[in-house]
């Protein structure tokens, strides 16, 4: 993330276009309060978008979307519980009004996928990989001629 | 001479040594003993350690400037008015000024008006009652609280309701109390002094610790908490 | 699983792993409360007061004053606590007025947890997968090796000249993904390299395990294989010569 993040900084990776609609970018523990990259997280975010919404306590202060600390590879007996505890994070995400939510972590991206299922959040959550390769532009010399 | 002027001069002498070096030495002991065990088993603290962070909490915490108390402004501004009073009034008020200057040691220094110290000490009494309160009320905080919780709010309420009672001759009418105000009241605030090292209370010292290492935990991954 | 619980190593473990941080917190936590509405699962369920965070890490303070006297019914109820009431996600340390880290203390618990061999089904399986085939899912060096290759060709069709370099010496950046992406998710494999790709850098993949970047052995307090774990990305990225490791987003 933090790669990615410079590479689009430094126009090693240039967009060809950003979201238009509304995204909000989730701060996965590890990643964010535990590994310090608030800011990065954010501006990559920021870099994607045209109409960027955080969330309350968006940064170090973010909540947790109750996958974390090995709750999504428990599997059965966990569901009940993150599902629970997850809603904190999908009333969040509604609040935002995003339809697209980056989410930098492997984690964080299957509990919102299940929450959004859960809430009907109606969001799309991608990693930043697949959204990048979506914006992307892509240089004259690398594109196959089409026969 | 009869068991209650024993129990003055005691109170007055050796007692009121004893529970300045406990609170002394036995502070000072758990920070010896903080950081004896943390150099051995903290390793983490020791090899990130950055001053700046540890210092830039602190400051974010001694003053209310932290995301807690925009959190929860009520009881955390009344934690820091209740923690001001704590240390205020029993260090400036005049008449304990006095018994220094009295003493050996022949100390002095300036004092707050008594009205502020009056004020103060009632202020610092309606918080305690409210966290009393809070304790036994709120469904949250009775749940986490512990016998020792109760006791220490009042061992610590004590010395102040005692100090009111006795500078304004309250129940000076009523038998006993009246009587033997001022005993109890110094026996309260030695039995406080000698509680602390050993007790939650100890958080005035070790908190400082506590925090810088929690400091260092965050500063090393570039952010103050 | 161990049936019995015993109660001597329980209590050594514990007792080793205390520092002066553990023992300051569990004394001078004043019970304040103020931890309370920091936890997605106190509010989540209605502002239950026994999701408090100072609330759950009371076994650890109960187990100590017990000497580890412990019966299984009671580790059960820990375990209820520290895997299904909490994230270890850290909010409530931010908010604490003495950064009392509670996840820190709840994972001590998992770790104390795992040493009677009391952990997550889930988590244990991933952990004998990696200590058998050097990743939590069980993909063979073979396996995961035609994948890369199978991605590689995908996306040179997109994109020419792009490779997926495998072990290749003296790359800037070696590159590590959740062992997820191999069995479920191929296309975040492919993203990256077309973003490697364009961006010009210089990358690879490590044949051998360490190519796996998940750590769950750290999770149900497994400290031996989350060592493991890291110490294998570090020997691959020390033999390939490399500047940097780059984990999965």
């Amino acid at each position: 993330m933090e790669l990615f993040h410079d590479y689009i900084r430094d126009g090693k990776i240039r967009l060809r276009e950003k979201f238009k609609e509304p995204t909000t970018v989730q701060d996965p523990c590890n990643v964010v309060r535990s590994g310090g990259l608030a800011d990065k997280n954010r501006r990559l975010a920021e870099f994607l978008s045209e109409d960027f919404r955080p969330m309350k306590y968006q940064g170090n202060y973010n909540f947790c979307c109750g996958g974390g600390g090995g709750a999504m590879p428990m599997g059965g007996e966990m569901r009940k519980y993150r599902l629970r505890c997850g809603k904190i994070k999908a009333e969040q995400i509604r609040d935002t009004g995003a339809k697209i939510v980056f989410v930098p972590c492997h984690n964080c991206i299957d509990q919102l996928r299940d929450l959004s299922k859960e809430y009907d959040l109606g969001i799309r959550a991608i990693h930043f990989k697949e959204a990048i390769t979506e914006l992307m532009e892509i240089p004259q010399e690398m594109i196959p001629e089409e026969d | 001479m009869d068991f209650y002027s024993f129990l003055y001069t005691m109170a007055h002498g050796p007692l009121l040594w004893i529970s300045f070096l406990t609170f002394i030495l036995g502070s000072l002991l758990r920070i010896i003993l903080y950081v004896n065990l943390s150099r051995k088993k903290d390793k983490i603290t020791h090899q990130h350690f950055n001053l700046k962070y540890v210092l830039m909490s602190l400051f974010r915490w001694i003053l209310p400037l932290n995301r807690t108390v925009a959190k929860n402004p009520i009881f955390t501004i009344l934690g820091y008015i209740f923690h001001i009073c704590l240390i205020v009034v029993p260090i400036w008020y005049v008449g304990h000024i006095s018994l220094w200057e009295e003493s050996r040691f022949g100390w002095t220094w300036a004092s707050i008006p008594d009205e502020w110290a009056d004020r103060m000490t009632l202020v610092f009494l309606a918080i305690a009652l409210f966290f009393l309160l809070r304790r036994i009320f709120s469904r949250d905080i009775r749940k986490i609280s512990t016998l020792s919780d109760y006791f220490l709010l009042v061992v610590t309420a004590l010395p102040f309701m005692t100090g009111y009672f006795l500078s304004h001759a309250t129940l000076d009418g009523v038998p006993f109390l009246g009587d033997y105000m001022e005993l109890i009241h110094i026996l309260s605030g030695e039995f406080m002094l000698i509680l602390i090292p050993f007790t939650k209370l100890s958080h005035f010292v070790l908190f400082l610790f506590s925090r810088g290492a929690t400091a260092i935990e965050f500063g090393r991954r570039g952010y103050t908490v | 699983m161990a049936e019995d619980v015993n109660s001597r190593e329980i209590y050594e473990f514990l007792k080793t792993r205390i520092g002066a941080r553990f023992r300051t917190w569990l004394q001078i936590c004043s019970h304040c409360g103020l931890c309370a509405n920091t936890c997605h699962y106190y509010i989540a369920n209605g502002n239950e007061p026994g999701m408090i965070p100072s609330y759950k890490v009371r076994h650890l303070l109960e187990i100590l004053k017990r000497k580890g006297r412990v019966d299984r019914k009671y580790l059960e109820t820990v375990y209820h606590t520290v895997y299904h009431e909490c994230n270890m996600c850290r909010r409530c340390t931010l908010y604490c007025p003495f950064g009392i880290d509670i996840a820190l203390m709840i994972s001590l618990l998992r770790s104390m947890l795992f040493s009677q061999g009391i952990a997550p089904e889930g988590l244990v399986k991933a952990i004998e997968n990696y200590k058998k085939f050097g990743n939590q899912m069980a993909v063979t060096e073979e396996d995961w090796v035609d994948t890369i290759e199978w991605c590689e060709e995908e996306m040179a069709e997109e994109l020419l000249g792009l490779k997926i370099p495998i072990d290749k010496k003296g790359a800037r950046i070696m590159y590590t993904v959740n062992a997820r992406e191999p069995m479920f998710y191929p296309q975040d494999i492919m993203e990256v390299a077309k973003i490697f790709h364009v961006a010009g850098e210089d990358w690879t993949v490590p044949r051998k395990e360490g190519w796996d970047d998940t750590n769950l052995a750290m999770f149900c307090g497994d400290l031996k294989t989350a060592r493991l774990i890291v110490e294998n990305t570090f020997k691959r990225a020390e033999e390939l010569e490399v500047e940097k490791i780059a984990i999965t987003e």
